[in-house]
């Protein structure tokens, strides 16, 4: 039993410690918002403030400012809702000490945040054991990558994030799927919104395979299994690493690690082209593209969706096109 | 025999039939667009056939391509515009390494590898800002022809500088300018540099020449050399450069 | 005797500077008359505004438009050049404590698109970068890096990161990208202290919790610490003193130019000139001493003006707040033309304007100062200092101009615009104002027009 839903979309939200304090993380997925956004406004941060200003039942809205749109939507949030908003800082330099100290501090001011709320103060054990627990629910997410779709396999991280404690997982007893055919692509990019999710199947029908979901949404920010000699003497200290040191972003100052690891992940699965999902006014993404293409030297394929909305037309355009370079 | 290639465009369909022994062209026609895509297009194809002297069984294959080439269902297949005009520029200019297209509601920049494939490509994403349709709005709100705006252009002392990246708002910057006495051929020097400029900036750094220009917007005067002044190198247009995607169906229908 | 003053063309200023010159006006190395500019600088735009047509006006115009001389000069000396990015009046401050070391601001470059009226190229040279109008003018500086026609590549690179803007951080990550490598530092989002936090007083009336304070103070001594190696001396306690005074002598007259500005019963220096005298506190415009001199003699100038009735505009002059600066130099000849006057500013960077403590450590002083950045709080925050001032200064009207792509914008102006207008009733208006605004110039001129009728009406 929960003391209520705390609600937020950042990946560097630890879902453990809000889990530790008795609350139950939910990374939402933003359905479009009524209006559409002023020019200049991210889509998603605008349908992520209409969305989580609309929940009635959430104990708390947490938003970050790993971006600068998100972290002016706060604002935007509070005057909307009564729900108590915390807009925690979350770093974007990440090669001096003192923004781990930052960040863990953070944390630690977002603990009291929730213990003012009625939540429970974290303790060690407590930490730990729901660590751990949320360490195997990955791994069984993680294992189902080659018996799932693309799609149905971004769900489900989506799902898993969106509500750790109904994810059931895949039953192994029907085995892997067969490869699918097609060029292997990434698909890269900020997170997906309920509507965008069909990219991955206009991808799988236009003549390619994701072989990797590299968006805010997918596995780029699915923590790495924690360091289990550190966790149970420094657990909090193990969970601040996994996530601040460990979520590959291109917001991070500098965002070379970002690159080291698309290079890495281009490598392990073969991926023959990328494409890159982002919002008009997202800066962060929008001024990558290039970089992206010039960097990789792989076909590049930018999918700007605007206002939230994937034109299919032009996007199953752009996805043919881009399959008959590939091929 | 003949191979046939339909681009269905936004504004026109066009059709290609290419001899597949030769390889050259046999016919091409051109239609505007408009209510009943699929029986304009067969209209078409059926008028090339019969003043060539050709029956239904001389086809090999059609080759759909374009804004409404699923629409096409006599087609055996469909292939993306990007791909086809690809094909049909290497074919009337075996050399080029770069291919601007500006549509009436879009714009590609392509750059070709060998035997005319295409190494990669952009597209404009937003608005008709960086389109045919831009110079069309121009043109209307000048009270001209759209091949009137190349001498235009060409009498310009001082390109007016458009900074919308809607044309809604371009639309607002123009009648702003005529209100403040900005010559037409200035507006019209700064429309076309507003397009090229925009395809510029999709081209990225060094632009692969030689570079050619084709579909419909390449026959309006002017914006070649628009392109040339922002690509920073010439820019030859392709011949029958509305044909091209036409052209680079049938050529994928022939293969 | 003062004359009456007056907003002057370029043309006109070729006569009138022979007449100072007749008069003996004295000049520094870098004057001569303002056309020269544009023969020889190409900065075309010139030829399109308007100015005041004081003496010490053309010094400021000559300092502004001779800065990168200035800076090649300094390259020629050996000196080192420090490019301090995003912070807007941090960095420089310490740069300058520092010897043989000359800070300057490459984000200043987003003028050049409107001074040279896009003929540097480089707004092409940004968007073939992948930089395109979806980003903020600012995205010029990475063709300046690109053309380094306008400035030496400095020897060093900060930038400030976190609570600033997406556009700049994006934009300065691409600049890294091309090979320019950058001390990043970060500026948390200021917020209000927990009841359990002590409560540090910052500059400009804010107020943060210490341990805020004391994580800014240790990303300035990573900054700080860089530019002691860079300067092979390390930089004391006692330098950064005589540094924070120098700055804060140049702040006290900038304040008091503003408030004889925006106060005097007749608007004795112009809106053009204000807004590039504001300017000069962020880095002093390459020479930190000259800064203060030709301040100086610009407040002079205000100083006689109002003692003897006179200014550039009459008393019916409407006062107007503007808010955000503007990528176009000629809007802010159009709110004049329109019968306002400037009466009250928040140009991003109030915090620059402000005395940096003088009883305090100077890191931590720095500190302070750099968390009071309007960017690095919310819009509410930014909104309570405009009214605060807009108050002080008697505006009675608001002008919130947006910066195109700039996505901080998009949020900010409906909160200021409400606040301002539920708190001082004041009408508001908003305009968008790209690098050449010729085509919206109507446009701009009915908004601008609207709003002074308006408060004309009111007045009466």
């Amino acid at each position: 039993m929960t003391r209520g839903r705390v609600i937020y979309s950042c990946p560097f939200i630890p879902a453990e410690w809000v889990r530790a304090h008795g609350f139950a993380p939910s990374r939402i997925i933003p359905r479009l918002a009524a209006t559409s956004p002023n020019a200049g406004m991210c889509a998603y941060a605008q349908a992520f403030a209409d969305t989580a200003a609309r929940d009635e039942d959430a104990a708390a809205i947490i938003v970050t400012t790993i971006c600068d749109q998100m972290r002016r939507s706060a604002e935007k949030i509070a005057a909307k809702t009564r729900t108590p908003v915390f807009l925690m800082n979350v770093p974007h330099t990440w090669q001096n000490p003192g923004s781990h100290k930052l960040y863990r501090d953070e944390i630690e001011r977002l603990g009291r945040f929730f213990v003012s709320l009625g939540g429970e103060p974290a303790s060690n054990d407590g930490l730990v054991r729901v660590m751990k627990g949320f360490d195997e629910a990955r791994a069984c997410v993680r294992g189902s990558r080659s018996m799932l779709t693309a799609r149905h396999y971004s769900e489900s991280i989506a799902s898993f994030n969106h509500d750790p404690s109904a994810y059931v997982g895949v039953s192994s007893s029907s085995g892997p799927l067969a490869p699918a055919a097609g060029a292997p692509v990434a698909i890269i990019g900020g997170p997906l919104m309920g509507e965008s999710f069909v990219i991955l199947d206009l991808i799988e029908r236009t003549g390619g395979y994701v072989a990797l979901d590299g968006t805010e949404t997918g596995e780029r920010t699915l923590p790495a299994p924690f360091d289990r000699r550190r966790l149970n003497d420094d657990p909090l200290g193990t969970l601040c690493e996994t996530y601040f040191g460990g979520i590959p972003d291109p917001a991070r100052r500098p965002n070379s690690e970002f690159f080291k690891w698309l290079g890495r992940m281009i490598e392990e699965r073969g991926i023959r082209g990328l494409i890159v999902v982002h919002y008009l006014w997202c800066d962060i993404w929008r001024a990558e593209l290039r970089r992206i293409a010039e960097w990789s030297k792989l076909p590049v394929l930018p999918l700007d969706a605007g206002d939230g909305r994937l034109d299919p037309t032009r996007t199953m355009l752009r996805l043919e096109a881009f399959f008959e370079v590939t091929r | 025999m003949v191979s046939v290639g339909v681009d269905a465009g936004s504004r026109a369909i066009k059709i290609v039939l290419l001899d597949t022994g030769s390889r050259e062209v046999v016919a091409s026609g051109i239609v505007a667009q408009g209510v009943g895509c699929n029986d304009l297009a067969n209209d078409l194809l059926r008028d090339l056939m019969e003043r060539s002297g050709l029956g239904p069984g001389d086809v090999t294959r059609v080759v759909a391509t374009g804004y409404a080439r699923n629409m096409i269902d006599f087609a055996d297949t469909t292939v993306t515009e990007i791909t086809c005009h690809a094909r049909g520029v290497h074919r009337v200019a075996p050399n080029a390494a770069t291919v601007v297209e500006i549509g009436g509601q879009d714009s590609k920049l392509l750059r070709l590898g060998p035997g005319g494939s295409v190494r990669d490509f952009s597209m404009n994403d937003r608005c008709a800002a960086g389109t045919g349709r831009f110079l069309e709005v121009v043109a209307d709100r000048l009270g001209v022809a759209l091949d009137g705006l190349g001498p235009m252009a060409a009498r310009s002392q001082r390109p007016a500088s458009i900074s919308s990246t809607c044309i809604v708002f371009a639309e607002t910057e123009i009648i702003g300018l005529l209100s403040t006495g900005t010559s037409p051929d200035d507006i019209v020097a700064g429309v076309q540099n507003s397009i090229a400029i925009r395809i510029a900036a999709m081209a990225g750094r060094g632009v692969v020449a030689p570079v050619v220009f084709t579909g419909g917007v390449a026959i309006v005067p002017g914006m070649d050399r628009a392109l040339e002044s922002a690509l920073g190198c010439p820019v030859s247009i392709a011949p029958n450069p509305q044909f091209t995607g036409a052209l680079g169906a049938a050529i994928m229908a022939a293969a | 005797m003062i004359g009456q003053p007056q907003r002057i063309t370029l043309d006109e200023w070729d006569f009138r500077y022979a007449e100072l010159c007749g008069q003996g006006m004295v000049e520094p190395s870098y004057g001569g008359p303002l056309r020269r500019h544009v023969d020889d600088g190409g900065d075309t735009r010139l030829l399109r505004l308007r100015y005041d047509d004081s003496a010490a006006a053309l010094r400021l115009w000559n300092f502004l438009l001779t800065e990168e001389d200035r800076l090649r000069e300094a390259r020629a000396q050996e000196k080192l050049l420090v490019g301090a990015m995003k912070d807007l009046g941090t960095v420089p401050v310490m740069a300058y404590s520092a010897p043989n070391v000359v800070a300057f601001y490459p984000d200043g470059a987003w003028w050049i698109p409107c001074v040279m009226e896009m003929n540097a190229g480089l707004m092409s040279i940004a968007s073939s970068l992948g930089l395109d109008e979806t980003f903020c003018p600012v995205r010029a500086m990475v063709g300046a890096f690109v053309t380094q026609a306008h400035f030496p590549i400095p020897d060093m690179l900060t930038c400030s990161v976190g609570a600033t803007c997406d556009d700049f951080s994006a934009i300065a990550q691409r600049l890294e990208g091309l090979g320019h490598p950058i001390l990043w530092w970060e500026i948390p989002g200021r917020r209000k202290p927990d009841p359990d936090e002590r409560a540090i007083a910052l500059p400009g009336g804010f107020e943060a919790p210490a341990c805020q304070v004391e994580f800014v103070q240790s990303e300035l001594e990573r900054v700080k610490a860089a530019i002691s190696d860079l300067s092979g001396a390390p930089l004391g306690d006692e330098a950064l003193c005589e540094g924070i005074r120098a700055a804060n002598h140049i702040r006290r007259i900038l304040s008091e130019l503003r408030t004889l500005a925006f106060t005097a019963p007749k608007c004795p220096m112009p809106a053009l000139e204000m807004l590039i005298a504001e300017m000069l506190a962020i880095h002093f415009c390459s020479d930190r001493d000259e800064a203060a001199v030709v301040l100086g003699e610009l407040l002079d100038e205000a100083r006689a003006r109002v003692e003897a009735g006179v200014g550039v505009l009459g008393a019916e002059a409407v006062r107007v707040f503007w808010v955000n600066p503007v990528a176009d130099l000629r809007v802010m000849n159009l709110l004049e033309d329109c019968g306002g006057r400037i009466c009250g500013t928040e140009y991003l960077f109030a915090h620059a304007l402000d005395a940096i403590p003088e009883d305090l450590p100077p890191m931590e002083a720095l500190a302070r100062m750099a968390l009071a950045d309007p960017m690095a709080g919310s819009s509410a925050d930014r909104a309570e200092r405009a009214i605060g001032d807009a108050g002080r200064f008697g505006s009675e009207a608001v002008l919130i101009s947006r910066i195109p792509g700039a996505s901080h914008c998009a949020y900010e102006g409906a909160v200021i615009g409400e606040m301002v207008k539920s708190r001082l009733g004041l009408p508001v208006v908003e305009v968008e104002v790209p690098p050449i605004a010729d085509a919206l110039m109507p446009t701009l001129r009915t908004r601008i027009e609207a709003l002074i009728e308006t408060v004309l009406a009111w007045r009466n």
